[in-house]
């Protein structure tokens, strides 16, 4: 069991359940896939419910026009409520959608989207787009929308989003990304200038289990560059 | 086994609860059990609530489509 791993989970958990961290505590000692497969049932749960409606909703947006369809969705639905047509859309019609949208409204949606659905969708957003988008999530401390979406996203495209994104954002999203060889190959894309100031940014947030996480699966080459700016916490 | 707590949680959860969590004291199960419940409930509410402030702005020409598309 890695204590690290476990309060990634809970984290990841009560994030679904829209509860404090502190109402899990009952699950601290649980291993880690015991977790992951109740994060998976629950995700289940929670994006399968009311799904009639929400594909009545999605088959609406073919009624009109792409262009209208973006219109209605950003005057007439919350952002919830687009996230979770979003969801139940065509993987093409989601993307027509979130491609039409304005970019706050897509950020304000990005976070609710369900987590299965997402990879099917990034992947064909316009990687301008991402980035913009990607803006406005470390800006909102999204951290775990983000982790999400840079579980899936090509390294390249992470590595765009990387440069607009703060020391800090980068450091709380690192904390909840859920696999630590896509921490360790992130950790790796980060440009030499900024590694100073990301290793500040993890001594002040105490959050040094995130280079711990990463440690074993770094490249030779990365752990070479990175014990430099991380030093005794690479060992 | 089959406590309360473990059929309360797979209940909630719609799906058998993953093995090992039929460990936790009954009570634990049950707190966990109802925070699912919760938070599918208020979820629910959320959605219903965004559904009727949507159908109030949709534009008149299309709302009746989008009452019968979403079975209301």
């Amino acid at each position: 069991m890695s204590t690290t791993e476990t309060r990634v989970e809970i984290t990841r958990l009560a994030s679904l359940l829209a509860c404090p961290e502190e109402s899990l505590a009952m699950l601290a000692d649980q291993p880690v896939d015991v977790l992951k497969e109740l994060r998976d049932k629950l995700t289940d749960r929670l994006f399968d419910a009311n799904r009639d409606i929400l594909v009545g909703l999605a088959r609406t947006t073919k009624i009109v026009p792409g262009g209208v369809a973006a219109k209605i969705a950003t005057v007439a639905f919350p952002p919830q409520l687009a996230a979770r047509v979003a969801g139940v859309m065509e993987t093409d019609a989601a993307v027509s959608l979130a491609s039409r949208v304005p970019v706050p409204f897509l950020a304000d949606i990005a976070p609710k989207l369900d987590p299965r659905r997402v990879t099917s969708i990034l992947h064909k957003l316009p990687p301008q787009l991402l980035v913009d988008a990607g803006k406005l999530l470390g800006e909102r401390a999204e951290y775990i929308a983000m982790a999400d979406f840079v579980a899936v996203l090509p390294l390249e495209q992470i590595g765009r989003t990387l440069g607009v994104l703060s020391d800090e954002a980068l450091v709380r999203t690192g904390q909840v990304i859920e696999d630590p060889a896509r921490l360790a190959a992130i950790l790796e894309l980060i440009p030499a200038g900024r590694l100073p100031g990301i290793a500040e940014t993890v001594r002040l947030l105490d959050a040094g289990d995130l280079v711990d996480r990463a440690g074993p699966h770094l490249s030779a080459e990365g752990r070479a560059r990175l014990s430099e700016a991380f030093g005794s916490v690479l060992g | 086994m089959s406590t309360p707590g473990l059929d309360a949680l797979g209940t909630a959860l719609h799906a058998t609860p993953a093995p090992g969590l039929e460990e936790l004291p009954d009570e634990q199960l049950a707190d966990l059990a109802l925070l699912v419940t919760t938070a599918e409930e208020t979820q629910r509410l959320e959605l219903h609530a965004s559904l009727d402030e949507a159908l109030g702005v949709v534009p008149r020409p299309v709302r009746a489509a989008v009452r019968r598309a979403v079975g209301l």
